[in-house]
Formats: C-alpha cells, sequence, structure tokens
C-alpha cells in the first residue's frame, strides 16, 4: 500500500528535474541566423546618420517626387513616388516619421536587418503636373521585393536569443505598436547588396520614443512619456517584467524575456559610441535637446540592463 | 530710373506670381477610410481609458460572490516613483458594500502594503461543513470583516522571496439577506462561530521559491510553490484561536506547439487547533467556483492565471478545516491577445487532516476564453461542467472584480 503511493512521486521528481535542468535558448545555424541578425562586428564604424543605405541611396531633399499611389493601410498618412532616377520610395508623413528614422538607425547599428530609411524635412511631390510643397516625411526606399509578413509566433528563430533581443530593443525604445504586420521577409532586388538575399525585418518603427499603453493610446516622438515611463519592474524567476504595455497583440513576447536576453541586448547597445547616437538622432530631425533626452534615457536604461540580476 | 525701379519690380512681383502658380498650398494629409475607422475606434478606447484612468475616477466591481456588479468611486494617486496610495468605495446591486485605503511601496525586491477595509456582504453562501454537504441545503449568510493591517515581500534572490502579513480583523458573520438564513438550518452546531463577534489578530510568514526550466518559450516554465504558516490569535475568546498552514505548488510545462503549455497545480490546507478550540466557519478555506473571501491583496499561486477552484461548483460550494486540490489545465493561443484552456479539477474539503487522501475527490472539468494583457489577464470567462451539479460560468474582468 505504501509503496502504491510513493511511484507516481518517484514518478514527479524525475520530471521535475528534467524541467528544471533546460535552461538554454535553443540556436540555430549561422546562415539563416543571418537572415535576421548578424553580428555587428563593426558596430563601432556604422554610420547611423546614413544608415544601411549610406550616401548613394539617400533621397535628395531638391528632387520633384513623382506620385505613384496613395498609401491605403495604416494609421499614418503616406505616399508611393519614385524619383527621377526611377527610384521608388514609400513616404510616410507624420508623427511617426522622426522615431523610425532614429530607431531603425540604433537597431541596424546592433545587427538587425533595416530597410533603407532616411528623413527628410521638406520634399516636393508632383501629382498631375502640379509641385506640391510637402511637410517632413520618412522615404524608405523600394529596393527590396516583400515576400510577406512574418509572424512573432511562427518564424525559424522561434526561441532564441536573437529574437528575444529583437523584443527587449522594442521595450527598450518603447515602440508599443509591436505585431506581425508591423514585419515583412524581404528580397534584396539587388545581388550584389551584402548579406543574405533575404531578410527578416521589424520595418515599421514608427510608435516608439514616447509612454506605452494598452490597448492603445501610447505616445510617439514624447521625450516626457519616454523619460517617465520606467523600464524593469522586477524579475521573477527567470523572467523579467517590464513596465512596458505595448504588444497587446503579442502578450507571449511579454512573458518570455530573460535576464540574460536583456543583459545581451544592453551589451550590443553599450558599445554604441556616443557620436554615433548623435548621429541616429540627428539623421532623423530631432533637435539637440531632444535627442540628448532620449540618449540620456537610453543610456539609463541600457545600464539598468546590464545590471538586471539573474540567469 | 524710375521707369527701371518700376520694370524690375514688374519682374519680381511676375516671377513671385509664377512660382505661386507652381508651388501650390500642401495638400491635406490623404487619409483612407479605414484609417479613419482605424482611429475612431483608439479615440473610443482612449477616452474610455482616459476616464478610468484619472486619479479620480469611476469604478464598476463587484464586492463578493453573490453581491453583482457595483458602481463607485476610486482615487489613484498621480506618480509618486515606487510609492501609490489608491482608495476606492463601491455599492452593488444586491446591497454590498466595500471601502478600503492602500497605501504601498514597490521596487525590485521589496514590496509593501498598508491597508485598511470595511466591507459587507449579505448573500454569501454556505451549505454546512465537510465534503458531503447538500446543494440543497445552500443558506445564507451576511459576512462583515473590517480589517488593518501591512504585508511585504522581499525578494532576496529571483527565486525565492519571502513574506510576511500582520492584521486586526473584526469578523462577524450572522443572517444572511438571501432566504433560507444560515441560522434556520445550520445554528449553533454546525456553524461554529456564528453570531460570535470576533477579533483577531493574525501573524503570517511565507515564502515563495520559483525554480525556472525552459526559457525557450514565450512564457515561464518551471515550478513555483508557497508555503504560508498564519496565526490566527483571537483578541477575547481563546476556543476560536488557531494556525493555518497552506502548501500550493504550481508545475508549468511546454505543450504540444510553440505557446502552448500545460500547467499542473495543487494546493494543500490544514488548520491546526488546540483541544477544545474551533474554527469560525466563516474563516475556513473554501472550495468551489472562483470566489473565495479573502484579505487584502491575499492572493494564492493557484492554476494558469486564475485562482479559481472547483469550477463545475458554485462559489464558496465546500468548507471545512482543511483542504486539498488539484488542477491541471492546458493553454492554447488562439488569436493576437485570445487564449483559450481546457482544465480539469479535482479536490475535497475534510474535517481531519488524515482525510486529505485521493479519495472522493469532487471532479470537474472546462474551458475557459480569456484576454491576455502581457502577464495578466485582462477578462476571462470560465465555464464548467461535469460536477453533477450543473453547468458553472464564471467571469472576471481584470483586476476590476474581487
Amino acid at each position: 500500500m505504501i509503496r502504491r503511493r510513493r511511484r507516481p512521486l518517484a514518478l514527479v521528481v524525475p520530471l521535475l528535474a528534467l524541467a528544471c535542468s533546460v535552461n538554454e535558448r535553443p540556436t540555430v545555424a549561422p546562415v539563416r541566423m543571418a537572415q535576421l541578425w548578424e553580428p555587428p562586428t563593426d558596430l563601432e564604424q556604422r554610420d547611423l546618420f546614413l544608415g544601411v543605405g549610406g550616401s548613394k541611396n539617400a533621397p535628395d531633399p531638391d528632387e520633384m517626387y513623382k506620385f505613384k499611389d496613395q498609401k491605403a493601410v495604416g494609421t499614418q498618412p503616406g505616399y508611393d513616388v519614385e524619383d527621377s532616377k526611377g527610384r521608388e520610395w514609400s513616404v510616410k508623413l507624420g508623427e511617426e516619421a522622426r522615431p523610425e528614422v532614429a530607431v531603425s538607425r540604433v537597431l541596424w547599428a546592433i545587427g538587425y536587418h533595416q530597410p533603407s530609411v532616411y528623413y527628410l524635412p521638406s520634399w516636393t511631390l508632383v501629382r498631375d503636373g502640379k509641385k506640391i510643397p510637402q511637410k517632413a516625411a520618412r522615404f524608405r526606399l523600394d529596393d527590396t521585393k516583400n515576400l510577406g509578413e512574418w509572424s512573432w509566433r511562427k518564424n525559424p528563430f522561434l526561441h532564441t536569443r536573437e529574437l528575444a533581443g529583437l523584443f527587449v530593443f522594442q521595450v527598450m525604445v518603447n515602440n508599443w505598436d509591436v505585431k506581425s504586420q508591423q514585419n515583412a521577409l524581404y528580397e534584396m532586388k539587388d545581388k550584389k547588396t551584402p548579406g543574405p538575399r533575404e531578410q527578416y525585418m521589424v520595418k515599421d518603427l514608427g510608435a516608439s520614443l514616447g509612454r506605452t499603453a494598452w490597448p492603445v493610446g501610447g505616445t510617439k516622438a514624447d521625450p516626457d512619456g519616454f523619460d517617465e515611463e520606467p523600464f524593469i519592474e522586477r524579475v521573477e524567476g527567470n523572467r523579467v517584467h517590464f513596465a512596458y504595455q505595448g504588444a497587446w497583440l503579442e502578450p507571449q513576447l511579454v512573458r518570455s524575456i530573460t535576464p540574460a536576453d536583456v543583459r545581451w541586448t544592453a551589451g550590443l547597445l553599450s558599445r554604441i559610441t556616443p557620436k554615433q547616437w548623435s548621429d541616429a538622432f540627428r539623421a532623423a530631425g530631432f533637435g539637440d535637446s531632444e535627442a540628448n533626452r532620449y540618449i540620456s534615457r537610453l543610456n539609463e536604461k541600457i545600464r539598468e540592463g546590464l545590471a538586471v540580476d539573474g540567469f | 530710373m524710375k521707369v527701371r525701379r518700376h520694370v524690375a519690380l514688374i519682374a519680381v512681383m511676375m516671377l513671385a506670381a509664377g512660382s505661386l502658380r507652381a508651388q501650390e498650398p500642401a495638400a491635406e494629409l490623404p487619409v483612407t477610410p479605414n484609417t479613419k475607422l482605424y482611429a475612431r475606434i483608439e479615440r473610443t478606447i482612449i477616452r474610455i481609458q482616459s476616464v478610468f484612468g484619472r486619479p479620480l475616477h469611476p469604478v464598476i466591481s463587484g464586492v463578493g460572490p453573490g453581491g453583482s456588479w457595483g458602481a463607485g468611486v476610486g482615487y489613484d494617486a498621480p506618480g509618486r516613483g515606487p510609492w501609490d496610495f489608491n482608495a476606492k468605495a463601491v455599492y452593488t446591486l444586491k446591497n454590498y458594500w466595500v471601502a478600503e485605503a492602500i497605501a504601498g511601496y514597490k521596487d525590485p525586491r521589496l514590496e509593501f502594503e498598508m491597508f485598511g477595509r470595511g466591507r459587507e456582504m449579505g448573500r454569501l453562501d454556505y451549505y454546512g461543513l465537510g465534503p458531503a454537504s447538500n446543494l440543497f441545503d445552500r443558506t445564507s449568510y451576511k459576512f462583515r470583516d473590517p480589517v488593518v493591517g501591512a504585508h511585504g515581500k522581499f525578494r532576496f534572490t529571483p527565486w525565492l522571496a519571502l513574506g510576511g502579513r500582520v492584521e486586526e480583523m473584526w469578523p462577524y458573520a450572522s443572517s444572511g439577506d438571501r432566504n433560507p438564513s444560515v441560522a434556520s438550518r445550520f445554528f449553533p452546531t454546525f456553524a461554529p462561530g456564528l453570531f460570535s463577534p470576533h477579533r483577531y489578530g493574525r501573524y503570517q510568514g511565507s515564502a515563495d521559491i520559483q525554480l525556472p526550466a525552459a526559457a525557450g518559450d514565450g512564457f515561464y516554465q518551471g515550478t513555483k510553490s508557497r508555503v504560508t504558516y498564519a496565526i490566527y490569535d483571537h483578541q477575547n475568546d481563546e476556543q476560536f484561536n488557531f494556525r493555518r498552514l497552506d502548501v500550493e505548488a504550481q508545475q508549468t510545462l511546454a505543450g504540444f506547439a510553440a505557446h502552448h503549455r500545460l500547467t499542473l497545480s495543487g494546493w494543500a490546507s490544514t488548520s491546526m487547533t488546540d483541544a477544545g478550540q474551533v474554527v469560525p466557519f466563516d474563516m475556513m478555506q473554501t472550495l468551489g467556483g472562483k470566489s473565495a473571501i479573502r484579505s487584502v491583496h491575499e492572493d494564492r499561486l493557484g492554476s494558469d492565471g486564475t485562482d479559481a477552484t472547483l469550477r463545475g461548483y458554485r462559489n464558496l460550494r465546500f468548507r471545512d478545516r482543511n483542504l486539498l486540490l488539484l488542477q491541471a489545465e492546458y493553454r492554447v493561443p488562439l488569436w493576437g491577445p485570445i487564449d483559450a484552456t481546457v482544465f480539469a479539477d479535482a479536490g475535497k474539503v475534510a474535517p481531519t487532516r488524515s482525510d486529505l487522501d485521493l479519495n472522493d475527490l469532487r471532479k470537474d472539468v472546462g474551458f475557459s476564453v480569456s484576454v491576455m494583457k502581457g502577464w495578466s489577464t485582462w477578462a476571462r470567462m470560465d465555464v464548467g461542467f461535469g460536477s453533477g451539479e450543473g453547468t458553472r460560468v464564471f467571469f472576471t474582468l481584470g483586476g476590476l472584480t474581487p
């Protein structure tokens, strides 16, 4: 009788031990991982003013941009336009233009793929033969073929540190609009482009640098909100609880981050030099005083991330 | 000279006019119809959030089982760093009421709260003591439990936290507002403590241990456990002194697909008394439904995102000095923030500790649908059946319901 009662216990103990023995994130082949993230061996040398596209891809502010189409989805207005060299651009107007460019620069700096994006404080649209001056906008070069969305829940990098790091980054910049619709798998049109032909990107980073909220109602490019929102609330078990309230469509991401993921991401960001930080925000049209507030807060978060306890 | 000036002026004006023709004013930003709809929905949500997010705001909430929904007013002190103060008062459709104030401090390692609360619930269910209580013996009692106290927790390491709670409380159970009342069926033998105004000092210590397992999924996997020991020291009448030991454990395992998970949990509670002492019926732990009568912010580890017990039974269906609950819950993400679970519950109450075995457990099965908000559940519906006592549906709305 006593033996019969001990049998379930004898089963449970090894099961518990087994469950507790695995605390590693899986890895994927480097060739595969390079589609999402490549080790930024030249991080400190990267030009964060011009970004991944460099000067050769940069749009000319004096150019007349020919209207092709009007943006049909999303909350931010925009156009598809063509310049005199026949290059096509996706143009985003509105309050997301500046944060998207700054955050894209920093994300590219730490090894994640990003499209060629630029900020123009003013530009001219040609539509039906009329020249229409336009306000500030984000220009994204259409030098890739969009193969479709990739899902935060189902992708080749599931459970890896690099994917977790990509989400930690979204938390650090307070990008509250994290959802699969903002992700794209791009095929590089130019075969000479360095890196893999197919690249997984978070292409829409505009809902950043403000205060997060659930489910909507966060702010964008709001230095006060960005300053006031705490970063890490606490660590329990091997999970980090953030003050972040975004990603309402992907709540599993919020529950998935370990202290090691945060340290890894903060470690990459800590390598960005003061000049690079300044360049990234200058490229996005932020004035010095506003840029310095963001940079200062981001560096506070990096220090907090590097110091987080746990495994 | 004059003519030259005029010609120059006219030339400049013509140039300006030409440039004006070419440079038309900036067009209104194009906004597509679906964007307008989305923006309208977003604005509505923001408006609702802004009303409930103000320091002084309305509250829609329940107070306790059987009390229906109520409305009231709440106050959340605006940002004071790690310090926090909030208060609320709510009155429900069934004449339950609560008024409470809580001041707290929270940082990554330390959290504590001081609180005061008064509440009255007039239609709580009582079916008698023991595992064999009968559904048709359903009676009601009124319960008032003013309490002041403090509780806190210090996290020594990510896997270990020690906590404590000190309270002074004045629980009082009497005849309920709904017939039949407890007094008509169970008083005095089978409802110990009824009509006795109590005054307790409660002194409690607890240890929380979390042993994480795999990091490789979108949720916490591993073991959580909690041991709580509480002394209930009656200030006027020693016959109602008792101690209580609660042991809870929860194991979360990966499921059959990404983001699926299996949660196994258990809870054992035992009350100890010296010879001649009894535990008042209204101070006993209960099984059944999703509600329990607890102190301020006195939560359990529970199952997967809920501390409901036997969900195929009515709230507060079983009570006695000792209790055992075993639960299994399998979670499947359906879409975005919507998750579903299927669950099985089994448990029993018992008059003595030696009766806490696996024989004659009350069982049920069911499913739930939840709207998740990051770590927490924002809204949840549990449907339990298979108990032989009908199908039960329980709604929980985030932190708004007790």
